[in-house]
């Protein structure tokens, strides 16, 4: 009789073994990746997930951050606005005065400064940018989110493989986890209104211990039924009662109270910070795709009153994530990324703003799969348009599979036709790559 | 009786370049101005005998110009100035030869503002600070703290205004986030603060980042009153879609007196004056519907929200770009500004 152990991306390197969840009972069996927190776990798997467990945080800027007051400044040029640049780590390169503790760390960033995407408006952008290709009215695509889920996830896992938090109503509908046609079963978990999971709450008649005795038990059975019959739909259940589970339990990964206050206060007290907070949190809890949005960067009036409090913010939160996923051990299997739906004008127009701006903007990249320090692309000196090496949406999603070592040219199948991951025309960006 | 008729305002000399202002200053007697801009210089105009161009630009700063006075001194008139570059230069105000520079704020100097005898010079900048220079020779008498540094969500805060009353007894100062201050310049003594919540906008829920603030602020002639202005409540951060938002105060009580739109106009109040013999208070600035110059009428003297309501009665002048500062010509009989690529002179009589 073999035993199903299929890994969910299809490499055996990717398989959990189920034996080692059971054989401790209730309290291992569900406590998979959720170290730290207090939770048990199992060091065997632990040891697993930590050789080759890697993990996405996308912080998502919606409404589009000015790449003039964060990454490619012009400084005294007509375009560049009030903000100095500031010498980073990296001898050469230069970003806004609004980043000081991002320049010291500038030798882990990589920054592109050649994004050229055409499209200038909020809805569509934000979903060729998170889809990494145009939407098309025949496919329905899912985002980056999913497929970085898909592939990184473990089919057993006991937390979410896909957290977005979302509390902002700019751009939030363009911007929500997508699972297209891979499915329901993909969908991420969408923290919208509150950081409480919704519709996780154990039956108040029921007991914690109650409740995981009936799960107990009707693992055990569905074990039992497997064992004599491979069937793929109780591993399905199994699967999905684990992650139901698991995702009760996950609350307590959102309760910051859980935290020191030192370390909120290290964040910064913001709901931008604390968000951060959560999300190493759950990286460190094993969840593989997690994004943070901070909204509100679409300054088409006031835009240096604006930025010179969103992009002090993203200083500090940035920083403090980048050094805490260092100190923890996690930066080397974190890729972080800091991304818009677009760029700003160069042009400061009459309300001292900057408005929608496709044709020369930028990202960042750093931790896993990335060389620090790097600098991809050049805008010219008034930031108006790209000058050498052009990146488009596809080369972003291309950069980001290929860090995290998933083939960007795979396929998936949507009935006869293979999907690529990346559009067949994309490419990774070498130059940002480790 | 007031012989201004804001629907009959014209502009009688206009001067468009590439040059966004952010501060002037103007000799009335001889008409000159000095207009400081976002090319870092502070550009020279011959206002008895308009040109095209400036006179003389002079550039030593290094960032945007954002606050200008001409001091009468013993030694001769100077312009002093400030700049987001942090520093603060005096000029000869004929040759334009710098006297001195002296650093001025630990972040960008936003405003100035010079007691009537010339004496002292208040400025305000980003590091919360109201500070107290000799005039003369440029020594720090004294820097005054109380505003906060954050809003109350935790970002960086502005000190966006000052203003020095007649008597050049106080200075009031405004914040981000709605603060006002007012300090006794001789002793330093912070004599009064309040909150004009109306001119911050920060949504919890749904607008999360802080827009408005205290832009405007300038006493009343007689020195009893404090105006302010700025934007009301934004609707959406993403633009200035707020109401045009004016309240004037007893600031020693302190008690608002009244407050006011502009008939549903929509944009930001970036700065404030009385007039300085007729009863008017004009606003000037941008944003929502549109560049502009705001006129409340102050006779009857309104007491009321309700009257400070009829103080507005269509008195709004359209302006091709966002209005940054506001200066008067001798006795009040003309108006210049300054703004989005523009300069203007308005003559009201």
């Amino acid at each position: 009789m073999s035993k199903a152990r299929k890994a969910f991306c299809g490499s055996p390197e990717h398989t959990i073994d189920r034996r080692l969840f059971l054989q401790g009972g209730v309290a291992t069996a569900l406590g998979v990746t959720l170290g730290g927190l207090g939770w048990s776990r199992d060091t065997l798997c632990a040891a697993e997930l930590k050789k080759r467990g890697k993990h996405v945080l996308l912080l998502w800027l919606a409404g589009g951050a000015s790449q003039l007051e964060t990454w490619d400044p012009k400084p005294g040029r007509p375009t560049g606005g009030p903000f100095r640049s500031i010498q980073t780590a990296v001898p050469g390169v230069h970003i806004s005065e609004l980043l000081p503790k991002m320049a010291k760390l500038m030798n882990r960033v990589a920054i592109v400064r050649s994004l050229d995407t055409r499209i200038g408006e909020h809805g569509q952008a934000a979903e060729m940018m998170q889809r990494g290709r145009r939407p098309e009215a025949e496919v329905a695509y899912p985002d980056i989110g999913t497929i970085v889920a898909k592939e990184l996830g473990e089919r057993d896992s006991a937390v979410p493989e896909y957290v977005s938090i979302y509390q902002a109503t700019e751009g939030q509908r363009s911007a929500r986890p997508f699972a297209g046609f891979l499915g329901g079963r993909y969908a991420g978990m969408s923290l919208e209104k509150s950081l409480k999971p919704e519709n996780i709450d154990r039956p108040a008649h029921l007991s914690d211990q109650e409740h995981a005795e009936r799960e107990h038990l009707r693992q055990f059975l569905s074990e039992q039924f497997n064992r004599s019959r491979q069937a793929d739909a109780v591993q399905g259940y199994n699967s999905a009662y684990a992650r139901v589970r698991g995702l009760m339990r996950a609350d307590t990964l959102f309760d910051l109270e859980r935290e020191p206050p030192a370390v909120r206060d290290r964040y910064g007290r913001t709901e931008f910070g604390q968000h951060a907070l959560i999300g190493r949190r759950l990286i460190e809890a094993g969840v593989p795709m997690v994004k943070i949005a901070r909204a509100w960067w679409d300054s088409h009036h006031d835009n240096f009153e604006s930025h010179r409090e969103l992009v002090s913010e993203l200083d500090h939160v940035m920083s403090t994530l980048l050094l805490d996923l260092e100190e923890r051990g996690l930066l080397e299997s974190t890729l972080v990324i800091t991304l818009s739906e677009f760029g700003r004008t160069p042009t400061i127009n009459r309300d001292l703003g900057r408005d929608h701006f496709a044709s020369a903007w930028s990202c960042t990249f750093t931790g896993c799969g990335i060389r620090g320090g790097a600098v991809h692309g050049r805008t010219d000196p008034d930031g108006r348009s790209v000058v050498e090496g052009k990146v488009e949406a596809g080369d972003i999603a291309a950069t980001i599979y290929t860090a995290l070592g998933i083939n960007p040219h795979k396929t998936y199948r949507l009935g006869s036709r293979p999907i690529p991951l990346a559009p067949e025309n994309a490419e990774p960006i070498a130059t940002v790559l480790a | 009786m007031t012989s201004i008729d804001p629907g009959k305002i014209k502009p009688g000399w206009t001067r468009s370049q590439g040059t966004t202002f952010f501060a002037l200053c103007v000799d009335g007697a001889s008409r000159k101005i000095w207009a400081g801009g976002d090319d870092g210089a502070i550009a020279v105009f011959d206002g008895a005998n308009p040109p095209k161009e400036p006179i003389a630009r002079w550039t030593r700063h290094e960032n945007y110009v954002s606050g200008v006075v001409l001091a009468r001194l013993a030694a001769g008139p100077v312009i002093i100035s400030g700049s987001y570059d942090r520093q603060l230069i005096w000029w000869n105000a004929e040759s334009g030869e710098v006297i001195r520079t002296v650093p001025g704020h630990d972040g960008w100097v936003r405003r100035l503002a010079l007691t009537p005898d010339g004496a002292h010079l208040v400025s305000v900048g980003d590091d919360m600070l109201v500070k107290v220079w000799d005039a003369e020779t440029g020594r720090l008498v004294r820097s005054l703290s109380g505003h906060a540094l954050q809003t109350p969500q935790g970002h960086v805060s502005a000190l966006y205004a000052v203003a020095l009353s007649g008597d050049g007894q106080w200075i009031a100062s405004g914040d981000r986030v709605g603060n006002v201050r007012v300090w006794e310049l001789g002793s330093g003594q912070l004599a009064q603060t309040f909150e004009v919540p109306t001119l911050y906008t920060y949504d919890p829920r749904q607008r999360k980042r802080s827009i408005g603030g205290i832009r405007g602020l300038t006493f009343s002639p007689d020195g009893n009153s404090l105006a302010v202005g700025g934007i009301g409540q934004v609707p959406n951060v993403d633009g200035l879609t707020g109401p045009v938002h004016v309240e004037v105060w007893d600031w020693r009580k302190p008690a608002r007196r009244w407050a006011a739109g502009a008939e549903g106009h929509k944009g930001l109040v970036n700065d404030l004056v009385f007039h300085p013999c007729e009863p008017w208070l004009i606003g000037g600035g941008g944003g929502g519907d549109g560049g502009f110059l705001a006129f409340w009428k102050l006779d009857p003297a309104p007491t009321s929200d309700a009257q400070g309501k009829d103080a507005f009665t269509g008195r709004r002048v359209k302006v091709d770009g966002f209005v940054h500062a506001l200066a008067w010509g001798a006795a009040g009989s003309e108006l210049f500004s300054a703004g989005y690529r523009r300069l203007d002179i308005w003559p009201l009589t």
